[in-house]
């Protein structure tokens, strides 16, 4: 009798080695995943060097949506792409989760507003790792929740710097991201490949020079103070390299798992990408002539001293893809953005059955909101907005009204009716944007955190003299005019002492950024000399590159990861996905 | 305390002080005849009020620092604005009232033992307190466009910056009788137990008028509150003219140099800034911050009891040395 258990437990063994171990290998691998991911109010403050000086702030609740699209085959070095789009305020969901990255794709085989349905993507991005899309605070899926939310003046309120600033804003991206790792061990030590579009160019910059330089954001060293942030990255890293536990470790060990970047048409340096940008168009070699005699409006500098106003009231073209006529690439967000909107869609994007997510649900969320006023002028002329920015509000974004239509299988449907001020979907939030460059009391009172400032620039050198990047050229993009990138970066004489752009080369898709670094540029990294940066043209694309060349993009991103130290990529593309 | 007016003042009271004592001494001096039975009224008490001048520069650095800051931060700020082509124009409305500590008013008590005709001894308290209190309304306008307008408002709710001491004392009194006027010199020494403490509570308050949006974006309460106290040396040296006034009421008039230092004063200090509210006990040390805005770099010298343990904090002296005078009676058993 006394022998019984020991033997039972041998059989529970001899079965579970037997018939339970497939089954275990089975569950272990990773499925897809959607949902919210829940971020509590965060403390953080800016200051000039002050600390009695600062300017405190505290966030707000937040659920952030993210979609996780498993790679199609695992292995221990498979990379997680993490991707976001830009605005600031435009949503991931709409934009890269929808446009030739994931599994599936939205039809775009009809123009001037994409198919109405997703399709299977040739493309996707799964053959190369793991991919997590996450939208920003307050756009598409993602909500806030606050107190008194039906208080008008407390959703002014609240739409302001303490919830969107350029580096609050990476912070809670890398909050997301290092969550989710944590909460899927067999990941937390991969490879991350940041990918970032338009704005997500300082969204990764600001993420990358946070990780990179964490320290200094709790040691009063940087503006922007964020100790719990701190806290957080030191605890991953202590996970991640054991043998640093509890030091401060060095950009070099980082980027062993934060190794590269892949940034779509970024904004980088923006000021002077647009000044550079202006005068590249002005110059007699403009595409803009070209486009003049095409539309059969010349393009004369005289009279139109602002390019990218001609080729919008002039010449009737889409910045973003000037090939094309006004509104064309907003017309595949928008339809993204309301297909996302059924169930049924939004399930096969994101391969879950998105009813079983709770926080979609209205009875969930009745402290959620989107927006603060129920309805408002998008298409407002805001201030002190540069056009290519201002072209953002102009064009015909997703109208996001209270008295949204009803239909069989969309949200309203499924998870019942919102309350005024809340919103299942937003392409662009206004108020977001709003809140980054004119809601701001940081900017109000002076702290040098506008995206567009020449700041970002310079973090972005300091992030590439550690961390490989791949930077998209299209040609037809005005909005971010890649072309100017090269001599908007030779600006920063203080860290450069030259830049050029090699068009050359034996790639299909050619080109390269040559950096070469002042020795001083950087007081704490030395023998600095010299980086390349991989800048393919895309001679067919506009601003959303995956949308345009999704199959070029997505070769060119492989042999460059390839080239630049991801290992495990070769073998896994010689295998059909 | 003392307030500002009578500061504005103190120059006319180190003037009035003596006639006040004169005015009522005279009189006094013809009524009242200083006998025998005067010499022997050995033990007298002495009862005291009057002025001290002070000069805590350490401590007052702390209003150089508040509203250095707020020049930098507010003033230079906004005409790096309007040079930048930024906004048209800008203004201001009210200023700061941050005063610092200039003088004392003492409160004494003394019991003096004639040990010979010429030579007292005595023992005594006095208590002082020196502080300015200040509240003020300031608005910044900016004019970013016709339509655009932003206002700032920092009501300082309370600015006070006090200090307060006690100093037990034993001194030697030599005088000397011209009639019924007792004249002396008189050296006093003993411990000095002293405490300071600073407060400043802001509200901010930014308002937009704008074609966007009008409100009130952004407001925010603030409280920044450090105590200190400690214990120094007290040394003093003056002179003193006594007349009779009544049988055994003596008045009299003091003027002195006092020598009062504390040279390590520890206390809490509590904060709250964005609804949070920190507090913490330190010992007080001044520490140099610099502050770079894009707009220009300044450094300060400030004292504070905040998170004095790192490196680059200098010494702290609360210092409330100065000159006194005191008028006070003096009573004979």
């Amino acid at each position: 009798m006394k022998y019984r258990p020991a033997v039972g437990r041998l059989f529970i063994l001899t079965c579970s080695i037997l018939i339970g171990f497939p089954t275990a290998a089975r569950a272990q691998r990773l499925a897809n995943e959607a949902g919210f991911m829940s971020l509590e109010p965060v403390s953080f403050y800016f200051h000039f060097g002050s600390y009695f000086k600062r300017l405190p702030l505290t966030s707000s609740k937040a659920r952030i949506f993210y979609s996780f699209q498993s790679a199609d085959r695992d292995g221990p070095e498979t990379p997680v792409f993490v991707f976001f789009n830009g605005g600031p305020g435009s949503a991931t969901s709409c934009g890269l989760m929808s446009m030739g990255t994931g599994r599936t794709t939205l039809d775009n085989r009809v123009e001037s507003g994409g198919g109405t349905s997703y399709i299977d993507n040739p493309w996707s991005w799964t053959r190369l790792g793991h991919l997590l899309y996450v939208d920003a605070r307050q756009t598409g899926f993602s909500y806030n929740l606050t107190e008194s939310v039906q208080d008008e003046g407390q959703r002014f309120r609240e739409f302001n710097a303490q919830n969107f600033n350029s580096f609050f804003d990476a912070a809670d991206f890398i909050r997301v991201l290092l969550r989710f790792l944590a909460a899927h061990p067999s990941l937390q030590s991969r490879p991350v490949v940041i990918v970032g579009e338009s704005y997500g160019g300082v969204r990764a910059t600001a993420m990358l020079y946070l990780l990179l330089n964490y320290a200094d954001f709790k040691n009063g060293r940087e503006t922007f103070q964020d100790p719990a942030l701190v806290d957080e990255i030191q605890a991953h890293w202590d996970a991640v390299f054991p043998s640093y536990a509890g030091q401060i470790v060095p950009p070099e060990v980082i980027t062993r798992q934060f190794g590269h970047q892949v940034l779509i048409q970024p904004a980088l340096s923006f000021n002077y990408q647009e000044e550079e940008e202006n005068e590249l168009l002005r110059r007699p070699d403009s595409p803009l002539y070209r486009l003049g005699e095409e539309v059969g409006v010349p393009y004369d500098p005289q009279r139109y001293p602002d390019p990218l106003a001609y080729v919008e009231d002039a010449a009737k073209r889409d910045l973003y893809i000037y090939a094309k006529p006004v509104g064309w690439l907003n017309g595949f967000f928008n339809n993204a953005a309301i297909q996302l909107r059924f169930v049924r869609n939004l399930s096969q994007v994101t391969g879950v059955d998105v009813t079983t997510v709770p926080e979609f649900y209205a009875s969930t969320r009745a402290a959620a909101y989107r927006v603060i006023v129920t309805s408002y002028p998008v298409s407002a002329e805001i201030p002190g907005l540069s056009t290519a920015t201002r072209a953002l509000f102009v064009t015909p974004a997703v109208r996001e009204a209270p008295d949204v239509r009803t239909e069989p299988g969309d949200m309203e449907s499924a998870f019942g009716s919102l309350r005024a001020w809340d919103r299942y979907f937003i392409g662009t939030n206004f108020n977001a944007n709003y809140a980054f460059h004119i809601f701001n009391v940081a900017l109000v009172r002076g702290y040098d955190i506008q995206s567009w400032l020449p700041r970002y620039g310079r973090m972005f050198l300091k992030n590439t003299a550690y961390v490989p990047t791949f930077i998209t050229n299209a040609a037809l993009d005005l909005v971010v005019y890649a072309a100017a990138l090269p001599p908007a970066l030779a600006r920063h004489t203080e860290i450069l002492e030259s830049v050029e752009h090699v068009r050359a080369g034996g790639e299909a898709r050619p080109g390269r950024i040559v950096l070469t670094y002042r020795p001083s540029a950087f007081a704490d990294i030395a023998g600095l000399t010299m980086r390349t940066i991989r800048f393919p043209i895309y001679d067919k694309s506009c601003h959303a590159v995956s949308l345009t060349q999704p199959q070029e993009l997505m070769m060119d991103v492989t042999n460059w990861l390839r080239e630049n130290g991801l290992s495990g990529l070769r073998e896994r593309e010689r295998r059909p996905s | 305390m003392i307030s500002g007016r009578l500061r504005r003042n103190a120059t006319g009271l180190v003037i009035a002080v003596p006639l006040v004592f004169l005015w009522l001494a005279v009189p006094a001096m013809r009524a009242v005849d200083r006998g025998e039975e005067a010499k022997q009224r050995r033990i007298r008490i002495d009862l005291y009020s009057g002025l001290s001048w002070l000069d805590p520069r350490a401590l007052n650095q702390i209003v150089d620092y508040d509203t250095g800051v707020r020049k930098l931060a507010y003033d230079d700020y906004l005409d790096y604005l309007k040079a930048g082509g930024a906004i048209l124009a800008w203004s201001k409305e009210g200023e700061g009232r941050e005063r610092k500590i200039k003088f004392g008013v003492p409160f004494g008590i003394r019991v003096r033992y004639s040990v010979s005709d010429f030579l007292a001894v005595s023992v005594g308290l006095e208590a002082m307190r020196g502080g300015r209190d200040g509240s003020s309304l300031i608005r910044y306008v900016r004019y970013i466009s016709a339509s655009d307008i932003n206002t700032e408002s920092l009501d300082i709710s309370a600015y006070r910056l006090k200090t307060r001491a006690y100093a037990p004392s034993v001194g030697i009194h030599l005088f000397k009788r011209f009639g019924s006027l007792d004249a002396e010199v008189f050296f006093a020494g003993g411990p000095l137990f002293a405490a300071c403490s600073y407060e400043s509570r802001v509200n901010y308050t930014w308002m937009m008028q704008s074609p966007v949006a009008t409100g009130v974006p952004f407001s925010s309460e603030s409280l920044l509150a450090q105590d200190g106290s400690g214990t120094g040396v007290s040394l003093e040296a003056g002179g003193r003219l006594s007349l009779p006034v009544f049988r055994r009421v003596d008045l009299f008039l003091e003027g002195g140099c006092a020598y009062q230092v504390v040279k390590s004063l520890s206390g809490e200090g509590s904060e709250i800034q964005g609804g949070t509210l920190a507090t913490w006990k330190g010992t007080w040390r001044e520490k140099t911050e610099t502050l770079t805005t894009p707009w220009g770099l300044r450094t300060w010298r400030f004292p504070t009891n905040y998170e004095t343990e790192a490196s680059g904090t200098g010494d702290f002296r609360l210092d409330l040395s100065g000159f006194r005078l005191r008028i006070g009676v003096s009573v004979g058993f």
